[in-house]
């Protein structure tokens, strides 16, 4: 067995024991968010899986989707808000600098 | 919807902004910081830390720069810096308030006596340990640490109280805290 084969099982493994079930187990996986974003086609066998799970975690997995697609249709903020944030960063950067 | 779109103008201003272009960093920090908020609203009600978070996210995004490679996916990138920034807080936040030293006294049986004198001179050996380790400290970093870790104020409250902003604060916590560390190793 090649190395590239022993790594490619020890992923699978390792993808196996991955025990998602809520929105927000969904929401905090990294390659769960790279998946969604990025649309990364080689991640989609292992998310696939989350398909054909029980109803509960395939309406996790979807409300998680759909979360993470929809995150800039609508804004919890205040245009003041997010200028004061802005500047506090900007200050930040020229302290740095 | 984080459409094509969003991420042919992403594309676009960081390849600006990797050119030295201040501006087209402006202009990411307009199109992601209410994805970042929303993101961030999921995983906490704290506004306040959200805020905190997000800067220090975007301040760090800002020092990758000549680093394109890394935030080419900025969307992701952001995201899951923006998550695990909340999770080191939370985790922090665990570690300090979870089991406050006056409940954990207070909850103690009081007949025993014997117990009571251990716990007594347990925790005045740790407040002598404390101040010594203080002694260490400028005295602005001394209040900084106070402010925050003992009266579990809040960076914007720290920033009112010390007239300084929010970075000279960091600053000062984080030399506070690695001269702590060094003393605290010695001792």
């Amino acid at each position: 067995m090649t190395s590239y084969s022993l790594l490619r099982l020890k992923n699978i493994k390792k993808q196996k024991m991955t025990n998602l079930t809520t929105v927000e187990d969904f929401l905090r996986d990294d390659d769960f968010i790279r998946y969604t974003l990025d649309c990364e086609t080689d991640r989609c066998g292992r998310w696939a899986q989350y398909l054909n799970a029980s109803a509960q975690i395939r309406a996790a997995f979807l409300r998680a989707t759909d979360i993470l697609l929809h995150l800039d249709e609508c804004s919890a903020l205040t245009p003041q808000q997010v200028q004061c944030l802005k500047q506090r960063i900007e200050y930040s950067l020229k302290l740095a600098k | 919807m984080i459409r094509t779109n969003l991420k042919d103008r992403t594309a676009q201003l960081i390849a600006a902004f990797c050119a030295g272009n201040d501006r087209a960093f402006g202009e990411l920090y307009d199109l992601y910081v209410h994805i970042l908020f929303n993101y961030g609203l999921r995983l906490t009600n704290d506004q306040e830390l959200l805020k905190d978070c997000i800067h220090d996210v975007f301040v760090r995004v800002y020092s990758k720069r000549n680093d394109r490679n890394s935030i080419k996916n900025l969307g992701s990138y952001l995201i899951i810096s923006l998550k695990n920034k909340l999770l080191d807080e939370f985790r922090r936040q665990n570690f300090t308030s979870e089991t406050p030293a006056e409940d954990f006294y207070t909850k103690r049986a009081t007949e025993d006596t014997e117990y009571d004198y251990i716990e007594a001179e347990h925790e005045r050996l740790q407040q002598l340990m404390v101040s010594n380790l203080m002694e260490n400290l400028t005295r602005r970093q001394r209040q900084a640490i106070t402010l925050y870790y003992i009266e579990q104020r809040k960076y914007d409250e720290i920033c009112g109280i010390m007239q300084m902003n929010y970075h000279s604060v960091r600053n000062l916590m984080h030399r506070g805290m690695l001269k702590l560390r060094e003393a605290a190793n010695i001792a």
